[in-house]
């Protein structure tokens, strides 16, 4: 796939959203799918998979006619100037807030496992100076560094999953019965929502190229989400019972905790979390990208530093002041997080599809 | 001659030197001023009116063809003729010499004279006529010092552009062979030439060559590193970005792939361009060898890298910051090893690498028979003192020779030096914040890598913005060509 100049791929531009999806979904995935849909947890990624093609699918249709064009200007042709100012203002907002959420759960993730003593503050302001420089280079970089942080990431999840492969009971994970079918769907919800950035990534849409392959690519993104789900939920659950599981704020450390390598090699939690640094830094990169992007659309700014540094700063406040605790960042997520997210990265763009259909501009 | 510091500071530059003047004799000399090995030569005509005068420089010029092909035709057919009539006859062939060429004006006769050529001046038509006739002092062709290989070609470049065009040329026998002259240097004007082949290499990336080299501003290019700093994309980078060789064999197989080489007289090295980070964990012996075991070796070079790079910040994050990591007999062993030693284990591990460093520098100033010498009082008095003085833990000895060793598996000592300063910045990391701390610091080496872009191309090409076509090809593992359909791609 030739890649044109000051653009990335399609293929590079879904990397970027498994890459990112790691770090909140070892998180929320195994402790949520243990919660609600108990040891039938391991059906939610094949059943996501369904909600996931349609959005896929959604998007694609969006930008049919639209290959050149940002999820801005799609809106612009669908809404109109004003509604689309209002919906991207509410992105912007929401976007802003998701940033400082996961820059919080990264600062929270360290210091509960790895940096004990560490100044939770000093710690994310490392990380928001890190991503700020970075945000103001080129969008091509964290396409390429995707790219083979993704490769570290597989190679290492799978050693993972195959050290914990014997340790793993059977009887964690059944019996499965139709009385689990409504848990499950129900399951789907939070490990959709996560899929759904897809939709705020095409706020991006101008700096990605080859949209045409967007459905085949969409989709290939899709599988990888779900095996990778598959398989925390499978070392997690299968590991502790549902009934553990559910317990842990982040049941995957304690996963890592039992890896052994060759029976000699163990404790390599420290190792494995640390990498996870990648992840933090690809999310939280990410978001303020389309922060960024989102700020470009709506003000008259031509400068970026004139909103890049605002918004690391608005950023770094709200991990700081908003977020109290991990808990608080947990209840956040399961209360109102997942909600949000699916109206305004699932629906709004199903409306704009529906809309844009019957005016024909899409 | 090494003063690269020169470079960024316009005062210190020497100014273009454009002669001012008629093209004759008198100013050519006056130019080259009153040096003995410039060498000029009185035609006699049977006329005292005209004046032609030969020029040439002694050392640079073959005397001998001169004498007989130049200098004795003229003699023999000037008697009684115009100026006129000696400069047409001369330009239609009378003077038999298969490279020929009329000057246009002053600057051009000097640049001539000073390339190696004889001038022929026709002072009162003001025109000038130039024979390239040779005699360039140059080493013969020997094998290559650092590139050495068991099974393949033995030569090597040499200082000679001409001699280094031509082993390309009975290298490459395709008339799609290309070669593009340039001169380079304000005050020593030196010749380059870009090799490259028609319909290979992409058109873009050459033109990319060709304006960088045009934007050269230099007084010289005697030295490699200015002409090295003047194609950097990225002047400050610690990473490689010109790929060098000094053997024939490689530079030649490159330009097959469709890289664009550059040649420049007076170095014995030949560049390749663009020198992505994959190009640098090739040797030639990798196309020598059955596939298997070359992909074992490049295999075994990547992990070397990686060995290299993380081995001392992750001994030192480890034991003194995640203890649980270590098995407990090899815990118990490092604990019993460090009993006595008065250093924190990242003050050994500076130490070390430090005094490591300062075997490396010495051992290159030293002369190559007592080289050796360095090693013996390096690696066993000093090593096996400092140890017995427990001034430095046994453990921390061997992480810094296995890390010194791994670092000399790569085959590019450009790339292992980069290395080298990254391997003392992820220390310092794993010194201030253990395993996160090397994280940090390896995804700030990743992120700076995937940033840099040679002439256009991606460094980190082809794991990146390639459509992860052709990772596996000649980079991690080297496959054999058959599975390409039995070409290059």
């Amino acid at each position: 796939m030739e890649i044109t100049k000051g653009k990335i791929s399609i293929r590079q531009a879904y990397i970027i959203v498994i890459l990112a999806l790691t770090a909140p979904s070892l998180r929320v995935i195994p402790n949520y799918v243990a919660r609600i849909a108990k040891e039938a947890g391991w059906e939610t990624p094949f059943l996501v998979i369904i909600p996931g093609v349609i959005l896929v699918y959604v998007i694609n249709s969006l930008f049919q006619k639209h290959q050149e064009d940002s999820l801005y200007e799609v809106f612009m042709s669908v809404f109109g100037k004003t509604i689309t100012k209002i919906i991207f203002l509410v992105y912007g907002i929401w976007i802003v807030f998701l940033c400082s959420m996961y820059l919080r759960m990264f600062g929270e993730r360290f210091v509960g496992t790895l940096l004990f003593n560490a100044n939770m503050r000093a710690l994310l302001g490392l990380m928001m100076i890190f991503v700020g420089i970075a945000v103001l280079k080129k969008f091509e970089t964290l396409g390429r560094l995707s790219e083979i942080l993704l490769l570290f990431f597989i190679i290492l999840f799978t050693t993972v999953t195959l050290a914990i492969l014997p340790q793993i009971h059977l009887e964690n994970l059944y019996p499965v019965t139709y009385y689990d079918t409504l848990p499950v769907l129900k399951s789907v919800l939070p490990v959709f929502s996560l899929f759904s950035y897809i939709t705020p990534l095409m706020i991006l849409g101008d700096k990605i190229s080859h949209k045409d392959k967007l459905k085949t690519y969409g989709k290939r993104a899709l599988y990888v989400l779900a095996a990778f789900f598959l398989m925390l939920i499978l070392s997690t659950v299968g590991l502790f019972g549902y009934s553990v599981s559910q317990q842990f704020i982040f049941p995957y450390y304690f996963v890592l905790n039992s890896v052994s390598l060759f029976g000699n090699v163990e404790r390599l939690e420290s190792l494995f979390i640390s990498t996870w640094l990648a992840s933090d830094f690809t999310i939280v990169l990410f978001f303020l990208f389309m922060a960024k992007q989102t700020a470009q659309k709506l003000l008259p700014i031509k400068k970026q530093i004139f909103y890049v540094i605002p918004l690391c700063i608005v950023i770094y406040v709200l991990a700081v002041m908003v977020f109290r605790n991990v808990s608080q960042v947990e209840q956040f997520a399961s209360n109102i997080l997942y909600y949000i997210n699916i109206g305004l990265f699932a629906l709004i763009p199903l409306i704009a599809l529906i809309v844009g259909k019957v005016r024909k501009v899409v | 001659m090494f003063n690269l510091w020169q470079i960024d500071r316009k005062v210190k530059e020497l100014p273009q030197i454009t002669i001012k003047g008629k093209l004759t004799s008198d100013k050519a000399k006056e130019v080259l001023g009153d040096s003995n090995d410039v060498l000029v030569k009185d035609i006699y005509t049977g006329n005292k009116s005209v004046k032609i005068q030969a020029i040439g420089i002694d050392g640079l010029i073959d005397s001998d063809v001169i004498d007989n092909y130049v200098l004795r035709p003229f003699t023999n057919i000037a008697l009684n003729k115009t100026e006129k009539d000696l400069y047409e006859m001369c330009k239609n062939g009378v003077i038999y010499h298969i490279s020929q060429k009329e000057i246009k004006d002053i600057n051009e006769a000097v640049e001539n004279i000073l390339q190696g050529n004889t001038v022929v001046f026709f002072d009162h038509l003001e025109k000038a006529v130039s024979f390239d006739a040779k005699n360039l002092p140059a080493r013969s062709i020997t094998e290559p010092e650092n590139e050495s290989v068991l099974k393949g070609a033995k030569d090597a470049f040499i200082e000679s552009i001409r001699v280094n065009t031509g082993l390309v040329r009975k290298k490459l026998k395709t008339p799609m062979l290309r070669l593009e002259s340039f001169t380079v240097g304000k005050e020593a004007v030196t010749k380059l030439n870009i090799v490259y082949i028609e319909g290979v290499t992409d058109e873009d990336l050459l033109n990319k060559v060709r304006e960088k080299i045009k934007n050269i501003d230099m007084n010289d290019l005697i030295s490699a590193g200015k002409f090295e700093i003047c194609m950097k994309d990225y002047k400050y980078s610690l990473f490689p970005q010109l790929l060098f060789t000094e053997r024939v064999e490689k530079f030649c197989a490159n330009i097959c792939d469709g890289k664009v080489g550059v040649l420049i007289d007076g170095l014995p090295i030949a560049y390749l361009l663009p020198g992505v980070f994959s190009t640098y964990f090739q040797a030639p012996e990798d196309y020598s060898q059955n596939y298997v075991l070359s992909s074992g070796i490049r295999l075994l070079r990547y992990i070397c890298f990686i060995i290299t790079l993380v081995l001392p910040a992750l001994y030192i994050a480890i034991t003194m910051f995640h203890h649980e990591m270590m098995p407990t007999d090899l815990a118990i062993s490092i604990i019993e090893s460090k009993e006595g030693v008065p250093f924190d284990t990242a003050v050994e591990i500076v130490i070390m690498l430090v005094a490591f460093e300062l075997l490396l520098e010495a051992s290159l100033r030293l002369p190559k028979t007592i080289g050796s010498t360095i090693s013996i009082i390096g690696g066993l008095i000093v090593g096996e003192a400092a140890v017995n003085a427990k001034f430095i833990s046994p453990a921390v000895v061997v992480i810094i020779a296995f890390t010194g060793i791994t670092g000399f598996v790569i085959p590019n000592q450009e790339m292992s030096n980069a290395l080298r300063v990254c391997r003392i910045f992820l220390v310092i990391c794993a010194s201030l914040a253990g395993m996160f701390g090397i994280s940090f610091g390896l995804l700030f080496i990743l992120y700076y890598l995937c940033s840099i872009e040679v002439l256009g191309v991606p460094y980190m090409v082809p794991f990146v913005a390639n459509g992860g076509k052709n990772m596996l090809k000649d980079t991690i593992i080297r496959l054999p060509r058959d599975l390409f359909g039995g070409k290059d791609d």
